[in-house]
């Protein structure tokens, strides 16, 4: 939603039903995530 | 400050959004701390990859061809098998397999040739329009259009080549008729004294030209 839809953390929050906190903590983890699952795919970060 | 609260500042810290003091100490906590450290690191190469990803549109000729091999039928089924692996490695496959090079190159090329002439650009094609519906609607109206198109185009052609033909009727008549009255001259010519003979042992055309001209 913040990369591809480019919400802001409020409006994203609002549509998870969430604190703003926890959407900015759940992104760093999904991204960091991300960034292991593509290092497994060997992609080129 | 404390892991969950650098975890809580790094959204906005990675998109530069933090003000320069609560940026610095959370720099400082990064550089103390291996788990938060590699928890941006990793968070930041994410972000820079979705942000060159966002970029990277599909190229075209995907589409088109997406649409050839599901319609086709060959990969319709993609659940069919072991799932997107071995569809790709079925793919595969008959990519690296030479003899099939050729003949898929041509395929291709035939395809794309083929697309050409319904004015079907895979140019055109744009992730936007995935939509199957709107894909065959839009595949349909052009088809339909490049129908009507090569109709009228079948329609001119076949005027032109009435035109054409009726041209050539008149030249070939015109041509009979001259050459009937060619044909016609050398016999009055070689009713003429025999001072002439020499000239109408030429061809017919010759001695027309020359009658003509000594007439």
């Amino acid at each position: 939603m913040r990369d591809l839809q480019e919400l802001e953390y409020r409006e994203i929050a609002e549509v998870l039903k969430v604190p703003e906190g926890t959407v900015k903590s759940r992104l760093n983890r999904g991204r960091a995530e991300l960034a292991r699952v593509l290092r497994q795919q060997r992609v080129v970060l | 400050m404390i892991c969950g609260e650098v975890e809580i500042r790094l959204a906005d810290y990675l998109d530069g959004s933090l003000p320069a003091e609560e940026a610095q100490t959370v720099e400082a906590h990064l550089a103390g701390c291996p788990a938060c450290s590699e928890l941006a690191r990793d968070a930041r190469l994410a972000m820079a990859f979705m942000e060159r990803t966002a970029e990277v549109e599909p190229p075209p000729v995907l589409l088109t061809r997406i649409l050839n091999e599901t319609a086709s039928g060959r990969h319709g089924s993609l659940g069919g098998g072991r799932g997107i692996q071995s569809w790709m490695g079925k793919l595969m496959a008959v990519v690296w397999q030479p003899r099939l090079v050729m003949g898929m190159a041509l395929t291709m090329v035939s395809f794309s040739m083929m697309a050409k002439c319904a004015g079907i650009s895979p140019r055109q094609l744009r992730p936007g329009d995935m939509d199957p519906k709107k894909v065959w609607a839009s595949l349909d109206d052009r088809a339909m259009r490049a129908w009507t198109r090569s109709v009228k185009f079948y329609e001119d052609i076949k005027f032109v080549y009435e035109i054409q033909s009726s041209l050539r009727e008149w030249t070939e008549q015109q041509e009979e008729e001259d050459r009937n009255a060619a044909a016609r001259r050398p016999v009055e010519e070689r009713r003429v004294p025999a001072s002439r003979d020499v000239q109408s042992s030429d061809s017919n055309g010759t001695v027309t030209s020359k009658g003509a001209v000594k007439r």
